[in-house]
């Protein structure tokens, strides 16, 4: 019998596509009958295409053509 | 537009095979376009291991050591993927020679609490509860979550934030991530884990609350 503590391990692995068919069934039958796991799952799901979709997450911006200048002089000084 | 524009465009054009073939022959311009290609995500992944001061120095460093082992690469990876692998390697370098240590201990921790909510009968106490918003752009629109989440995000553990960056942003697989972070498949895992718990705990709390529950406040860091 699966309980909503083992849906909160597992729900990362379900929402990436990998969970096995049997354990998938075993987890939609505990959705059926639990409401909070439900929306426990669509929240997290909302959270990851928040991740991706918006911009909270960042990389810095392109570097600069001076910074470049400097890398690329670093490069040719170096012994390759 | 200027010539190096129009050299970058038409280096932009090539397969990744020839722009390597291009660095292997000391190219200017191929060097220019992977600086300008690749660097930022080097830099972001050194700050996450070594820390803001000195991830410059510790790129430059990269660079050289991408640039003298490129003969060697032997294409089971994309470049870029091969390029982060060296970063986090000279990171690492670089905190041994420091004697510091990236503690995986520290960086697996779950700071959001979401695995200590249950009961005796493994349900849920509290119960997660009910978000006012159904989309990523109507959570982002209340400015005060978005800085939250950003704030949230700087301080999650170091390879938990490299990890979700990679994952989330940059959409690296969990194989590329052990590879990129020479970390164990199990353990990146509970790496991408943790941080997605602690920004979902971010949420709801924010959402029961209006109140932002980082460390810090947003803007204050």
């Amino acid at each position: 019998m699966i309980s909503c503590k083992d849906i909160a391990q597992e729900a990362h692995d379900l929402l990436d596509g990998e969970v096995g068919f049997i354990r998938r069934v075993q987890i939609r039958y505990h959705l059926l009958i639990c409401k909070y796991c439900r929306r426990y799952l669509r929240q997290l799901s909302l959270t990851l295409r928040t991740l991706r979709e918006g911009e909270v997450l960042q990389i810095p911006d392109e570097p600069s053509e001076a910074e470049i200048d400097e890398i690329v002089a670093k490069i040719k000084q170096a012994e390759l | 537009m200027s010539e190096a524009q129009t050299v970058a465009d038409s280096i932009s054009e090539l397969s990744e095979q020839q722009l390597i073939e291009l660095l292997l022959r000391q190219d200017e311009p191929a060097y220019r376009y992977a600086v300008r290609t690749y660097h930022s995500s080097m830099i972001y992944l050194a700050r996450r291991i070594v820390g803001e001061k000195i991830a410059d120095e510790v790129v430059q460093e990269a660079w050289v050591s991408v640039m003298r082992a490129l003969p060697k690469f032997q294409g089971r990876s994309k470049l870029k993927t091969w390029i982060l692998t060296i970063v986090s390697n000279e990171a690492k370098n670089r905190l041994r020679k420091e004697n510091r240590q990236v503690s995986l201990d520290a960086m697996t921790e779950d700071t959001s609490g979401l695995l200590n909510r249950f009961d005796d009968t493994e349900h849920w106490a509290p119960a997660v509860s009910e978000w006012d918003n159904e989309s990523p752009d109507a959570l982002l629109s209340q400015q005060q979550l978005s800085s939250c989440l950003e704030q949230a995000i700087t301080e999650l553990p170091d390879l938990q934030g490299a990890t979700l960056n990679l994952k989330e942003k940059q959409g690296y697989s969990l194989k590329e991530i052990c590879n990129i972070l020479d970390v164990s498949e199990s353990n990146v895992r509970v790496l991408l884990h943790r941080a997605r718990n602690k920004i979902f705990s971010v949420i709801e709390h924010f959402q029961s609350t209006g109140e932002c529950c980082t460390q810090t406040a947003p803007g204050m860091s």
